[in-house]
């Protein structure tokens, strides 16, 4: 019976993966990514204040406004401290998706592309939108507060994205022809 | 479906083959030989069916099986001629893409001879429909992995090889689900998928008839040389602005 469900899974699968890719967003023309600037903005990891989603999900806030506020009051609090949450955690996104099809582009034409390095990254990159998936959902369910400590995983893992990309781009760095190194004299 | 329109499909599908072989002599079968080979064979198979089924019925079945195994490994060309042709211009993908496919079929081999040497009550081999099915499970499995590496690196593909794509993609995913109703799901839901079979089929020969018809220019590769010049530049900002954001997100969220 293993097989049998293994092979469904597979047809299914395989239908909805053709279906995402038939249907999915065209990637852009050429002209509108070639400029260095729009490369250079696409890259620059935009991310608000290191002090502000400390600050916004601080347990203590929420204590205070439960001990001195009616309960109306507590749920607007909470309303607002989540979509503060979940706008920082959608900006972060973008901001590596934006690094991530920075880097697909410039590496997919790379004859030293590191297969291994690509696959870790590949993974890393899917986990993060997982995790980040699962966090939005997380915060409507138990509320914000309740997503800080997750919040830490998203870190480590845009950490390792950050590292393995980082190592792929410098690999990338001394392979083309406009950007190798000067000859020994 | 009744047994007439069964026919209309069967004969439906026959004309769109003949269309397909005939129409892409001489400018498509030089672009995709192997594909163009894999419709002919089909368009045989399905030819000689018809006389071997009204002459000599007995023999009908080891005919479908036996050329239904044939079909099936000549898909793996057709595998090959899509991954050759939509990466031929990324380098990189394609060794990427290579080290991948070969890796599956690592595992799947490794699968295999596990069931074989392990006393699996249901070797990969014990009949013509469950080898078929692992066969076309295989390719699910490589065409899926294809696919999502073509989404990752966003791999730009014309309107040919897409339709080519896309045919084939939708007839195994369908094969697969028939074969593993057929041969393990239980009578009913064996019938249900076999009437299945053929309207996807149909359904892709109509996808590949249109997306065939003419020659469409394959997509500008996106070699994009002014990121290339600028590179070293980019690449300190880039470590630079990643190096902030560690920094950023690794105070932000410490215990």
């Amino acid at each position: 019976m293993i097989p049998a469900l293994f092979s469904i899974v597979a047809g299914v699968l395989l239908l909805g993966i053709l279906t995402y890719w038939a249907f999915r967003r065209p990637w852009p023309a050429p002209e509108s990514r070639s400029s260095p600037a729009d490369t250079s903005k696409a890259l620059r990891l935009e991310l608000p204040p290191a002090d502000l989603i400390e600050r916004m999900l601080d347990p203590r806030d929420l204590a205070f406004v439960r001990e001195e506020s009616p309960a109306e009051t507590v749920r607007l609090f909470e309303q607002e401290r989540r979509a503060l949450a979940i706008s920082w955690l959608r900006h972060t996104r973008r901001q590596v998706g934006c690094l991530m099809s920075y880097h697909v582009g410039a590496v997919r034409q790379n004859i030293n592309l590191q297969p291994a390095l690509e696959i870790q990254l590949g993974l890393h990159y899917v986990r993060f939108l997982v995790v980040c998936q699962l966090i939005l959902g997380l915060s409507y369910v138990r509320g914000p507060f309740e997503i800080r400590p997750i919040m830490g995983y998203v870190v480590c893992v845009t950490t390792r994205l950050r590292g393995v990309s980082d190592k792929l781009l410098g690999a990338v760095q001394f392979s083309t022809q406009a950007s190798a190194p000067p000859p020994r004299r | 479906m009744a047994h007439g329109e069964d026919q209309v499909v069967w004969w439906t599908c026959i004309l769109l083959e003949a269309i397909l072989v005939v129409h892409s002599i001489p400018a498509m079968l030089k672009r995709f030989p192997v594909f163009y080979g894999y419709v002919a064979c089909v368009l045989v198979r399905d030819v000689s069916a018809i006389p071997i089924y009204r002459t000599w019925p007995g023999l009908y079945t080891a005919f479908y099986w036996s050329t239904a195994f044939v079909t099936a490994i000549l898909g793996y060309a057709v595998i090959l001629e899509i991954y050759s042709r939509s990466l031929a211009r990324f380098p990189g993908v394609m060794r990427l893409t290579r080290a991948v496919l070969v890796g599956l079929l690592f595992l799947v081999a490794a699968r295999a001879f596990a069931e074989l040497f392990g006393g699996a009550a249901n070797p990969l081999a014990s009949s013509a429909a469950l080898l078929e099915r692992d066969l076309r499970t295989l390719q699910a499995i490589l065409l899926g992995a294809l696919l999502c590496i073509f989404s990752f690196y966003r791999i730009p593909i014309g309107r040919n090889l897409r339709g080519i794509i896309v045919g084939y993609t939708l007839y195994i995913g369908v094969r697969v689900i028939e074969l593993t109703a057929y041969t393990q799901l239980g009578k009913a839901m064996g019938i249900f998928a076999s009437k299945m079979e053929p309207i996807s089929y149909l359904i892709c020969l109509v996808v590949w008839t249109v997306a065939l018809w003419s020659r469409a220019p394959e997509p500008i590769a996106d070699t994009a040389p002014s990121i290339e010049q600028d590179y070293d530049l980019l690449m300190r900002q880039t470590r630079t602005q990643l190096l902030r954001a560690c920094a950023f997100l690794t105070r932000t969220v410490r215990p």
